[in-house]
């Protein structure tokens, strides 16, 4: 999945290139704060290993380059964190309740568990001009980076007897790669212009989804009987709604700029 | 003059007194107790938590042994008189006493009056078939300080259901508690 993301990266940079022979148009620059990201829930069929919370923190930093009334390209990073207790406290209970076969009673010496995903992403985009707004959208492709932290102890005694067993949820080595999607917009407003550098402020929404196929090693101690461990395997996907502010940096017309005009396009007509 | 400089003294000792040491306090309070008797009780442990059976009768997958202790200070028991804190204890809201057990438990032994199997004969020692059981905690091996309980799980069944069980704690200091429960009979 990661070599699958380098080459839709070398891939777009390619088409970069291509479109690049046409000429610049202008470039911008996002750095992404204040971000909030909602987990809208998993797809059917998975085992809720890699679960975020509710609702997390994002970031997300992109570089761009568009032509008016074009498509131009974009390459951006992602970041999003969030913890999760309740919930999965909830799915393995509910695990372990449909492998004992008696009823049992439980208490659960959970820590916490935190997860985050980084997205390294490559697509389109295009900007539509709203009155003194800016309307951009666009999709893009690559790949997630999924990390979780924590463990989570569900200690278990059935009804009718002595027997206990601890079965350990060991977070720490969820470590995976998977592919991921978006779809987003956003609007910008100019703040200030310096020469060709303009700051823009901008509202951005995502939809993101990305794959799942990291691994937890589960452990389990029952009373009088041999400790063992076993990896668990997930699998399905995310979706995620996000949102956040930022602040672009817009090099405007970078094309007529001297440094690129004297050394690409010495013989080029300016418009 | 002399009685309103006096009055303005008093007036500040007595802030410097409530109102500087409310509230604060030099350290906690260590009170060491020591254990003066125990009690063996049958206990049934086929709910969430083991409890003192109403009847003789007990699933034996469900025996727990309970021996419970008749808790002292050390010192009150030990001298005859009370640990003297220094401080402020009548005004201070914020210290809170430690309880420490004076002497550790260094070995237990379980025994039964009846047969139990046929390798376990009325008299000889069943600890390997006997699990500390206080908390949920399974890896629980020491006796919680905080607790005057310790429970120990059965996990054997005997082959004769009528079994009379005999509890020795032994503590650091050379001391022995010992207590045997009434009989039971473990299904």
């Amino acid at each position: 999945m990661k070599w699958g993301a380098v080459f839709l990266l070398c891939l777009s940079m390619n088409r970069a290139e291509a479109q690049y022979e046409s000429g610049w148009a202008e470039v911008e620059i996002d750095a992404g704060f204040l971000g909030l990201s909602t987990n809208l829930g998993q797809t059917a069929g998975s085992d809720a290993l890699y679960e975020p919370g509710a609702f997390g923190t994002l970031v997300n930093f992109q570089l761009s380059r568009m032509k008016a009334d074009k498509w131009g390209l974009w390459l951006g990073i992602v970041g999003s964190s969030s913890s999760n207790l309740a919930s999965l406290e909830d799915h393995w209970l509910s695990e372990i309740d449909a492998i004992h076969p008696n009823a049992f009673i439980s208490t659960s010496n959970t820590n916490s568990a935190s997860f985050s995903r980084t997205h390294f992403m490559a697509g389109v985009l295009k900007r539509k001009e709203l009155g003194a707004l800016h309307l951009n959208y666009g999709a893009g492709f690559g790949a997630a980076h999924l990390t979780g932290i924590g463990n989570i102890e569900i200690q278990s005694k059935d009804l009718g007897s002595n027997a206990r067993t601890v079965y350990n949820y060991d977070y720490g080595a969820y470590d995976a790669w998977s592919w991921s999607a978006n779809l987003y917009a956003d609007l910008d407003i100019k703040l200030y212009r310096s020469g060709k550098l303009q700051w823009m402020a901008f509202f951005r929404s995502s939809l993101m989804m990305h794959g799942q196929s990291g691994e937890v090693k589960a452990s389990v101690e029952p009373v009088f009987a041999p400790n063992s461990s076993e990896l668990i395997r997930d699998q399905g996907a995310s979706m995620h709604f996000d949102m956040n502010f930022g602040v672009r940096l817009r090099l405007v017309r970078i094309d007529r700029w001297h440094i690129f005009r004297n050394k690409m396009y010495e013989d080029a007509p300016l418009n | 003059m002399k009685h309103r400089f006096l009055l303005k003294v008093t007036l500040l000792s007595t802030i410097l007194f409530f109102g500087g040491c409310s509230g604060c306090c030099d350290g906690n309070n260590e009170m060491f107790i020591e254990a003066s008797d125990v009690h063996a009780l049958n206990l049934n442990n086929a709910g969430e938590i083991p409890v003192v059976s109403s009847t003789n009768v007990i699933p034996a997958e469900a025996y727990v042994l309970g021996a419970y202790f008749d808790l002292q200070d050390y010192y009150v028991a030990r001298n005859g008189f009370e640990q003297f804190h220094f401080g402020q204890r009548a005004f201070a809201t914020s210290c809170w006493e430690e309880y420490r057990m004076a002497h550790d438990i260094v070995r237990w032994d379980i025994r039964s009056l009846y047969d139990f199997d046929a390798d376990h004969p009325a008299g000889t020692f069943l600890n390997e078939y006997f699990v500390v059981y206080n908390s949920l905690n399974v890896n629980s091996s020491v006796w919680d300080f905080q607790s005057d309980t310790v429970q120990f799980a059965l996990f054997a069944i005997p082959d004769s259901s009528q079994q009379q069980f005999v509890l020795d704690i032994y503590f650091d200091n050379d001391s022995l508690l010992s207590d045997t429960t009434e009989v039971v009979w473990l299904n």
